[in-house]
């Protein structure tokens, strides 16, 4: 059955196989035509392609159709392989499939040969119980006669005198009699066996009468009765060679075989002579030995062994007789032997007894039979029969030691496959690897079990029939009990087939069920380690204690493994549960099917015959109709027509096809349903039991796996849920993060803006009044009034200095120790006014001294001394204060002509933006203006003539107004130009200016002639060339340093960016020398804020271009560009405003208009000149 | 997808919003970034990469290279051929799985005016036969227009503009203009204009001459 089931298995897979690759041909083929259309179409795209790009971006498509198209055309390939074999497999399935439906037919024929077996049976024994009956009313009869013969014998006692004892004997017997007869009919074995009974029971009454009872009339009549049962029996017997009825005759039977038979004597007085020496006296001998034996024989027939020893003396004598006999002498030869053979059957019996007690002796005694049976040579053939039913015999034994071995073996093998499925549980102990084994090794020794009872019922059912033919029995002769016996003995078979493939298929079931829960058990063991590995993620990374950005950045990390190990698990869960819906979804499809099949077979058969006609008439209508018409010769139109005809046609034939297998299928599925209905075998009814079973089972699994899997798309959804607020959470995050960071960048920007112009009026008014007060005092008078001024000036101060100490001093403020160091700096810094006016003292002396004298000349050399010291300490103040003052006029002029420089940049530029507006104005009103004669002329106010020559004049206006616009445009760029390089050149200037004054400044005593010249003479070189290449100084950062040193961290904290992505912070002016491409940017923090926002940017969109926008989450993703968009924007119009923040230079520009005055003064400066 | 063209909206690629000077670096260095409208905002190099493809296929048009219109037509041509090969195979192959009027049609479009006579299968088969032996000498056009083309993209891909082109054009177009020419202050497409002027204005003196 198994086998079978496999086969079917098997065929409708590979069906089913076929099935669906014919689909997947169509599938791609279907495939393949949508790629024919799209390559079509895109060959006209390619012919329409305006440029490159186009072809780039149409190629790309292109490429994706080329793909699709090789790849459906593999796919086609491989399923026509696959179909090829599996076509070549089915047939092969098919062949053997026919071959198994014959077993299954012959199997079902001999199950209802035995159920009509069965009837027979019971009708027979029906027939058997109306004999019986029958048997019970003779008896009946047959009791009153004998009551009658009892009455009629005690009144002939009566008369004779017979005593009371012989009386008492006979009732004794005739009581004997009744019992006899109630246990013959209590028997109910058949008119015959009751018929015997009667006889034996009659014949014993019979002889145990005395002669004078047996001479009686009813002796007489008895003695009658008994020779008619006699006769009856003997008729009866006769036919079945059964000659045991003469047995009580034993002499008459041996004197007619030897004796009376003259043709078998004369037979044997042949054989004798033909014996020669031997045989003659052998013959002679014998016959008459056994014609004296015989009658001795009949005494000694209650001893078996004598009976034996007769029969080996009959046997010697007989032997050549028996070895010619023929019919005939066989027939008489059975005669004579019957009483052996029944005394052997009788030994063989008691054989059979002492069997079922010790099997082991069996074999001796079947060898004890043996032995006689080969010791009585001339019963070959009784021997042969013997000899069959002792081969039969040993069969039924060896067949009983089978069973009780079979059961202790069973018993044992129980243990074993108990072991095995307990250690088949045990999950901590073993591997599943293990666990399968074990519980397989249980499997197949259980299925071996079943396989054994299989055999084993087989075996017995064999035998009975083989014993049955041994015995010439057919069914309809065995007994009631037999023919149970009989029935059970087949049905048995079947039980144990059924119990086999029922093991077969709850094996299976537990087999898988072990893999589902160990792989259930796995997924658990994955999910808790997933856990406890996120849960570890999570305590690793100090979570509590991580700033915003980590906390961002972890969540994300975290989410990432989260959704990994979830997706991986749920794809096994899948997978589980897919197999198994699968398994159990293939047992039931199998079952279904073979239930299905037979039904469906005939239905298909005649449907697929009569489609198959229609389909024929269809194509023979379709072939008529091509040769009514000659396609070749047919115009365009007609041959479209003819198609257009012809599809017609071809579709009303499929239709009606489809409409006749619709109207099949119909019906045969209500046959099925019908014949379903009908299903009453064991067999079929089994099936769809199990069949019933499977599909409980299936169910509860279907729906147990489709809870399990709504509940996984609904922890999908709420993850997922979750994972998008989690993501629009960040955005919105990163979105905050970076509008705080524009508004500070922008406030800062305006705030440095204003600082930077605060400070720098503050600078240029600074410059101006320290300016004009030098001037002013480069300016004052003579010398005296200077040592004056300057004495008052520096007495003064001093005083007030000291004033301001003594007071600090006196109110505590500072102590004894800061106030003499305070004194004694003031006076040294007062020393030179000292000086100066103890020399204007010490003249005045000199003025009262007489000339001439020792002390007007020491005096004079003092004044002179000193006078000396005064006038180097104040050239070298001088030196000083006009360092200062270069100094302080550069860095004037320099800022100054920056601010010259951007001021005409911007002057140009506003220019040449005003000639672009005008331009587009231009452009603009030329358009409109030639809409406007479309109107017109669409309006027909205009003819086609005035419009085209309206706008002939009005293209010339506008290509005229265009070229004035572009010379001008051109001669402000001249301008631009011009100016540049004024502004380069006078940028060089001002620096030859700053180291001739620097080295005038040096020297200014000797004017700085000489220095001065060298220095105006290599300054136009080396100056420039030291400002074409300042030091770079990155106050505003750069995005790409041409590499070599520059000064960084100058305003405040810069971070510094190495193409190698090493990132620096620089908090105090330093020269560094930095790699090519090196960004510096200005503020530390912000490009900090930039970097992560750029960072987070990346990240997301990182994770987007490979998820097309409508599979992600369309709406958070447009929400998403939306404010990206948005931010771009604003960021923008932030730099708009920050551009507009140009305009506030234009102060600086008004403020420093007035220092071209003052430039023009020191252009007139000497040291210019 | 509209995060590209968003994207790309970020990106400067018409020729009269780029510089010359990032032009050159961009030809030079072949590095887009310069391209980017925001500095600080990221966008991947395959946005970069489109932006430059349609820059320079203006620049191309502008400067009315000759060596591009042939690059592009025999682009065009091996993949005009290519797809309608392509349409061919697949449509013959659909038709030996299955009868498809579409794919019949397209087949007589390209002028297989057979029956296609899908009940007699030995004919349709040879139908089918014929078209693909027949369309064999379309894949032999294409392999040679592609090998073609193939030349041209190897000869081309040695004439890239380099600095040194650049330079010197910008120096007898200073010239030519009276004034210096900044690169980092002209477009890329008055860059071409000027070319286009400069070399019409020679050609009409070369005329003169003549």
């Amino acid at each position: 059955m198994s086998e079978l089931i496999d086969k079917v298995i098997d065929e409708q897979a590979i069906t089913k196989q076929i099935t669906f690759l014919d689909s997947q041909l169509i599938k791609a083929g279907t495939s393949l035509g949508t790629c024919a259309d799209a390559a079509k179409k895109f060959m006209d795209q390619f012919a329409n392609a305006k440029g490159v790009s186009d072809v780039v971006s149409i190629m790309s498509e292109y490429n994706k159709t080329l793909l699709q198209a090789q790849k459906a055309q593999t796919e086609i390939s491989v399923a026509e392989k696959n179909r090829a074999d599996k076509l070549l497999v089915l047939q092969k399935v098919q062949e053997s499939n026919a071959k198994t439906e014959l077993i299954n037919a012959q199997a079902i024929a001999a199950t209802q040969k035995a159920q009509e077996a069965t009837t027979k049976a019971e009708q027979t024994r029906a027939d058997a119980a109306a004999k019986v009956a029958a048997a019970a009313e003779k008896e009946t009869k047959a009791e009153q006669e004998l009551m009658s013969a009892k009455q009629m014998m005690i009144n002939i006692l009566t008369k004779e005198g017979v005593s009371v004892d012989k009386m008492n004997m006979t009732k004794s017997q005739a009581s004997t009699i009744n019992k006899l007869v109630a246990t013959a009919n209590g028997a109910e074995k058949g008119s015959h066996e009751q018929l015997a009974a009667q006889y034996d029971l009659n014949y014993k009454a019979y002889n145990k009468l005395s002669a004078v009872q047996k001479d009686t009339t009813a002796g007489k009549a008895m003695l009658a009765s008994i020779g008619e049962q006699s006769k009856a029996l003997k008729g009866m017997e006769g036919p079945m060679g059964n000659f045991t009825r003469d047995v009580g005759n034993y002499k008459n039977n041996i004197l007619s075989a030897l004796g009376a038979n003259q043709g078998f004597i004369g037979n044997l007085a042949n054989m004798a002579m033909g014996a020669e020496k031997t045989g003659t006296s052998f013959a002679t001998a014998g016959v008459g030995g056994i014609k004296a034996f015989g009658t001795a024989m009949l005494e000694l027939l209650a001893n078996p062994v004598v009976a034996i020893l007769a029969a080996i003396a009959a046997a010697i004598m007989l032997v050549k007789a028996a070895i010619e006999s023929n019919g005939e002498a066989t027939n008489k030869l059975n005669q004579v032997l019957a009483p052996f053979k029944e005394l052997l059957t009788f030994i063989m019996s008691i054989f059979s007894q002492l069997v079922t007690v010790i099997l082991s002796g069996v074999l001796e005694l079947e060898k004890f039979a043996n032995v006689i049976m080969s010791v009585i040579p001339g019963l070959d053939k009784l021997a042969e029969k013997n000899l069959q039913a002792i081969e039969l015999e040993k069969q039924k034994q060896k067949l009983a030691a089978d069973m009780r071995a079979d059961i202790l073996r069973d018993a044992k093998e129980e243990v074993v496959i108990m072991e095995n499925r307990n250690k088949a549980r045990q999950k901590d102990k073993y591997s599943i690897a293990d666990r399968l084994t074990f519980l397989k090794t249980a499997d197949a020794m259980e299925l071996a079990l079943s396989q054994d009872h299989v055999e084993l019922a087989t075996r017995a059912f064999n035998l009975k029939k083989q014993q049955m033919e041994e015995e010439g029995r057919t069914y309809e002769m065995l007994t009631k009990d037999e023919k149970d016996a009989y029935v059970n003995m087949e049905a048995e078979i079947y039980k144990a087939k059924s119990e086999y493939f029922q093991k077969t298929t709850r094996l299976k079931s537990m087999q898988a069920t072990l893999v589902m829960e160990d792989q259930q058990d796995q997924i658990a063991v994955v999910e808790s380690s997933n856990k406890l590995k996120l849960e570890q993620l999570k305590t690793n990374a100090n979570f509590d204690n991580l700033n915003s950005k980590q906390k961002i950045a972890f969540n994300k990390k975290y989410s990432d493994q989260d959704i990994k190990d979830q997706m991986s698990l749920i794809k096994a869960k899948e997978n589980l549960a897919g197999a198994n819906v699968e398994d159990l979804q293939g047992q039931y499809d199998i079952l279904l099917t073979q239930l299905k099949q037979n039904n469906q077979k005939m239905s298909a058969e005649i449907s697929s015959y009569n489609i198959q006609m229609l389909q024929k008439q269809n194509d023979s209508n379709l072939l008529k109709f091509q040769s009514d018409h000659n396609y070749d010769t047919m115009t365009f139109e007609e041959k479209v027509k003819y198609d257009n005809d012809y599809f017609a046609w071809d579709q009303q034939g499929k239709q009606k096809v489809l409409d006749l297998q619709k109207k099949y299928n119909k019906i045969t599925s209500d046959e099925y349903r019908i014949a379903n209905e009908n299903l009453k075998s064991e067999k079929k009814i089994f099936i769809t039991q199990q069949a019933n079973t499977m599909i409980q089972q299936s169910e509860l699994l279907l729906s147990e796996q489709k809870s399990y899997l709504d509940s996984q798309v609904k922890l999908d959804q709420d993850y997922g849920n979750k994972s998008v607020g989690y993501q629009q959470e960040i955005t919105r995050k990163l979105f905050e993060i970076q509008a705080d960071l524009d508004t500070r960048l922008a406030e800062e920007q305006y705030k440095n803006n204003q600082i930077d112009i605060v400070a720098f009026q503050t600078k240029l008014s600074n410059i101006k009044a320290q300016r004009a007060a030098l001037l002013e005092a480069q300016k004052t008078g003579s010398e005296n009034d200077e040592r004056t001024r300057i004495i008052a000036l520096e007495s003064d101060t001093s005083v007030k200095r000291r004033k301001i100490q003594d007071d600090l001093y006196l109110s505590g403020k500072i102590s004894s120790l800061e106030y003499q160091t305070s004194i004694l700096k003031i006076n040294k810094d007062g020393s030179d006014n000292q000086l100066a006016i103890e020399i204007w003292l010490d003249k005045e002396k000199l003025a009262t001294l007489r000339e001439g004298s020792e002390e007007q000349i020491k005096l004079q050399q003092k004044i002179n001394n000193e006078e000396e010291n005064l006038e180097e300490k104040k050239a070298n103040r001088k030196i000083h204060a006009e360092k200062e003052l270069q100094k302080k006029i550069i860095e004037l002029i320099k800022a100054s002509a920056s601010a010259i420089q951007t001021i005409g940049d911007d002057q140009y530029q506003d220019k040449l933006d005003k000639i672009d507006a005008l331009k587009t104005a231009n452009s603009d009103a030329a358009t409109k203006e030639n809409d406007e004669i479309t109107k017109k002329l669409n309006s027909g106010i205009l003819s086609q003539k005035e419009a085209d020559a309206q706008s002939a004049a009005i293209d010339a206006q506008k290509t005229e107004r265009d070229k004035q616009l572009t010379a001008q445009e051109n001669e402000i760029k001249t301008k631009q130009a011009i100016f540049d390089k004024e502004s380069s050149a006078f940028n060089i200037i001002l620096s030859t200016g700053e180291a001739i004054m620097a080295s005038v400044a040096a020297f200014p005593l000797t004017a700085g002639m000489p220095f001065a010249g060298i220095d105006a003479a290599i300054g136009a070189v080396e100056l420039a060339a030291v400002l074409a290449k300042p030091l770079p100084a990155y106050a505003f950062g750069t995005l790409d340093h041409p590499g070599g040193p520059a000064l960084v961290g100058e305003v405040k904290p810069e971070m510094i960016q190495t193409p190698d992505n090493k990132i620096m912070k620089v908090d105090v002016p330093t020269i560094m020398s930095l790699p090519a491409h090196t960004k510096v940017f200005p503020d530390y923090d912000k490009a900090l804020q930039e970097m992560a926002f750029n960072a987070s940017i990346r990240s997301m969109y990182d994770s987007v271009p490979d998820i097309e926008i409508s599979t992600y989450n369309d709406a958070m993703m447009r929400k998403y560009m939306g404010s990206l968009v948005g931010q771009t924007e604003k960021q923008n119009s932030k730099l708009d405003k920050l551009n507009n923040l140009d305009k506030h230079l234009g102060d600086i520009a008004n403020n420093t208009r007035n220092l071209e005055g003052v430039l023009k003064g020191l252009k007139k400066n000497p040291w210019f000149s | 997808m509209k995060i590209i063209s968003l994207l790309l909206k970020n990106v400067n690629k018409a020729c009269d919003k780029v510089l010359l000077s990032d032009f050159i670096e961009c030809t030079t260095y072949k590095s887009y970034f310069k391209l980017k409208r925001l500095k600080w905002l990221y966008v991947p190099k395959f946005i970069l990469q489109k932006a430059w493809t349609i820059l320079f296929e203006e620049y191309c048009t502008l400067s009315r290279n000759s060596g591009y219109e042939a690059f592009y037509e025999g682009m065009q041509k091996v993949y005009r051929l290519d797809a309608k090969l392509l349409a061919i195979t697949c449509a013959v192959n659909c038709l030996s799985q299955k009868y498809d009027s579409s794919c019949v049609d397209i087949l007589r479009s390209f002028g297989y005016t057979y029956r296609f006579n899908w009940k007699d299968k030995k004919e349709y088969n040879q139908n089918l036969n014929k078209v693909i032996s027949k369309c064999k000498s379309i894949a032999i056009e294409r392999d040679r227009e592609k090998l073609k083309f193939e030349a041209l993209a190897k000869q081309g891909k040695n004439q890239d503009p380099g600095v040194d082109y650049f330079q010197t054009s910008l120096i007898t177009l200073s010239k030519y203009m009276g004034y210096r020419l900044n690169p980092k202050e002209i477009t890329v497409a008055e860059f071409c204009g000027m070319t286009t002027g400069y070399e019409k204005e020679i050609e009409q003196l070369l005329k003169q001459k003549s």
